[in-house]
């Protein structure tokens, strides 16, 4: 299996199948002498940013963490034990209501989407 | 163990199917340069006086339409006023252009601005008599738009004409 | 039989859908100084627009993915940048113009100035966006699309000389005004071949949920659609061409002629389909462009999107209209020129088509996506061989008409 081609940028959902984004980043763990392992999946602005270089990487993980709060100064991580389903979209078994992943898209419904008449 | 950004992990980007999504080459841009110097022909002032001439004489046929149609009831006031209004600025400026490129024939360009000017002038009353509703002022300025256009076109060809 | 009705409300809308302003204006610009020589334009675009809707419409139906998921997708983020921007950028520009178009609609009709209407424009187009469906969209706005029809009629009523229309659709060397003539023909070219036009197309048919079974409407309705809908375009040519240029407007570069192309035909009712049609066309381009750009966004970033969800369901989605909505009416306040901010995103379109249309044209025939049904040779020569054509043209005429073309 080609992991770059078969599983980065392909289509993330929950067990619900959500759309929760798009897998933005996979982690490695680098093994002597043997070759590496996917332990996770990253998504998110930063994941995104770090693709482009060092400096926007840094940049937008600041601006991050200034927005959100510290806990928005890094990725979001799914374990890679978690991988439900592979097709063309990848399916995650969590919950995307218990991780942080849609905080923004929450706050931006809470404080100004759903507050116009008709949302 | 080490986590490593995707960034860090060189191996991906080597994986990944090479793309090349602007498929342009070096030679391009001779090409490119080539082909804009063989259709842009030099910007004279007699290519500029061409030009402007043909803008004042599409705007007084604009200016004779619009208001054959307005007598005719088959337009509105307020457009063609708006209409008036629009095509006065156009030929405001084609005149201050005509009078400022530099040419060879000097009487032939000041002919030239001289019927922009009829125009602009007959386009004001025409305005005026839109505004006061008084049909026969419009028609008035009709017609004289129409004569500064036959003037417009007999300095034009003198302008072009073949020199001896 | 539901096929059959699903087949011809397909044609109805793609045609009501057709005419926007860029298409409007680029055509009767032409037509006005070069009578039907640019005929062949018209045609060229609408033959690569057809190829292009049908593909997306078969991509979308066999991988149940966008074009725009699968860029991102099968190319990764950095390769989906480019694409994405340019036509983030390109939306924007076009989205302004149909706003401005909507805003001369009423200008005419009112006699209030055009920069006054940009942001009631575009807050109704917003109110359309926030409570309407895909489908109310898609299908009201285009049925009252159809009255742009009146061109057509118009131009049958002229009687033009058939043969000089069919001579007109083939290409020509220009005998005046060479710079003018290509980026006429290339304004021409982007105004048919709009990338938004056809990546909504391929989102309409995941909200429409397409399968397999729809190949043959989807053929259909592009085929058929996008013919009917050059045919109206060609329609405003020979209008603009047989009264405006008769009457020795040989130039439009001003809105104000617009409407005088219908007078001479149907008196005071042609200023009236004129005003309508711009109206119209114009509001349903808006709107479609506007939610293409949260198409866009939505689908490249992976998160939820559907214009059938409810805003608050969607608070991102909802979010990427709104503002493209708002921030393409700005340059219309202030008072940019309508007619040439449409003319120049018409020419810049035509110069971003590569960026779009090559990412697209691998993806379908990517065995993994489209399986056996991936492109044919014939399909994708043509394409190619348009778009290279417009690029091209784009690059060479574009600097000429910014920096001092005569």
């Amino acid at each position: 299996m080609n992991l770059l081609r078969d599983i980065l940028d392909k289509q993330a959902l929950d067990r619900k199948r959500v759309k929760i984004g798009k897998v933005d980043g996979l982690v490695a763990e680098l093994r002597p002498g043997k070759p590496p392992r996917i332990v996770a999946a990253e998504l998110g602005s930063i994941t995104l940013a770090r693709r482009l270089g060092t400096w926007p990487g840094r940049w937008v993980a600041r601006l991050a963490a200034w927005l959100g709060g510290k806990r928005h100064g890094e990725p979001h991580r799914i374990a890679w034990k978690k991988v439900r389903d592979r097709g063309l979209d990848i399916e995650f078994d969590i919950d995307v209501r218990e991780t942080s992943i849609f905080d923004w898209q929450d706050w931006l419904r809470d404080h100004v989407i759903g507050r116009i008449p008709g949302a | 163990m080490l986590f490593f950004g995707v960034g860090s992990l060189p191996v991906w980007r080597i994986r990944r199917p090479p793309i090349d999504v602007k498929g342009q080459s070096a030679g391009l841009g001779r090409t490119w340069l080539l082909l804009t110097l063989a259709i842009s022909t030099a910007c004279s002032a007699s290519d500029q006086i061409d030009q402007q001439s043909r803008t004042a004489a599409s705007a007084a046929q604009t200016v004779a339409m619009a208001l054959d149609v307005w007598a005719a009831g088959e337009a509105p006031s307020a457009y063609t006023l708006r209409t008036l209004q629009s095509v006065g600025k156009t030929l405001a400026d084609v005149q201050s252009q005509i009078r400022s490129a530099g040419s060879a024939e000097p009487a032939e360009q000041a002919a030239l601005a001289a019927a922009v000017g009829q125009m602009s002038d007959a386009v004001v009353r025409a305005e005026a008599g839109l505004q006061a509703g008084r049909r026969s002022e419009v028609q008035g300025a009709d017609e004289d738009v129409r004569a500064a256009a036959r003037s417009l076109a007999a300095a034009y060809a003198r302008y072009f004409a073949p020199k001896s | 039989m539901k096929k059959l009705l699903e087949i011809s409300l397909g044609i109805v809308t793609s045609v009501g859908g057709f005419l926007e302003v860029g298409s409007m204006a680029t055509a009767a610009q032409a037509g006005a100084t070069f009578g039907f020589r640019l005929i062949w334009a018209v045609v060229l675009g609408t033959l690569c627009i057809i190829f292009l809707v049908e593909m997306a419409g078969r991509f979308a139906a066999v991988s149940h993915h966008t074009i725009t998921d699968g860029i991102r997708e099968r190319f990764g983020f950095k390769v989906f940048l480019w694409p994405l921007l340019a036509a983030l950028l390109v939306n924007f520009l076009v989205m302004s113009a149909e706003i401005g178009g909507v805003s001369i609609s009423l200008e005419l009709a009112t006699g209030i100035g055009f920069q006054w209407w940009a942001l009631p424009v575009a807050l109704l187009a917003w109110l359309m966006l926030w409570k309407g469906t895909f489908g109310f969209i898609e299908k009201g706005v285009s049925i009252l699309g159809l009255v742009t029809l009146c061109f057509v009629v118009g131009a049958v009523m002229l009687k033009p000389d058939w043969k000089a229309v069919a001579a007109g659709a083939v290409p020509t060397l220009p005998t005046h005004d060479a710079a003018n003539y290509w980026f006429m023909a290339v304004s021409i070219l982007g105004a048919s071949i709009s990338p938004y036009l056809f990546m909504f197309y391929s989102s309409g048919a995941i909200e429409d949920k397409w399968d397999k079974s729809y190949l043959g409407v989807n053929r259909a309705i592009a085929g058929l659609g996008m013919t009917f809908g050059g045919t109206i375009s060609v329609g405003v040519l020979i209008v603009s061409a047989l009264v405006l240029a008769t009457h020795g407007i040989v130039q439009v570069d001003d809105y104000h002629q617009l409407p005088l192309m219908l007078i001479p035909i149907f008196g005071f009712w042609g200023f009236i389909l004129f005003t309508a049609s711009l109206a119209i066309a114009c509001f349903g381009a808006a709107i479609e462009v506007g939610l293409q750009q949260a198409y866009l966004v939505a689908q490249g970033f992976g998160w939820t999107w559907g214009e059938d969800l409810k805003p608050r369901e969607d608070p991102g989605f909802s979010a990427v209209y709104t503002v493209s909505l708002f921030l393409a009416a700005i340059p219309i306040m202030l008072g940019l020129d309508p007619l040439r901010l449409t003319i120049f995103s018409m020419a810049l379109t035509a110069a971003s088509l590569p960026l779009t249309v090559v990412p697209f044209l691998l993806l379908l025939n990517d065995k993994r996506y489209v399986g056996e049904h991936g492109n044919g040779v014939v399909s994708n020569a043509a394409v190619i061989f348009i778009i290279a054509l417009g690029f091209v043209l784009a690059v060479v005429t574009i600097p000429l008409q910014i920096f001092g073309g005569t």
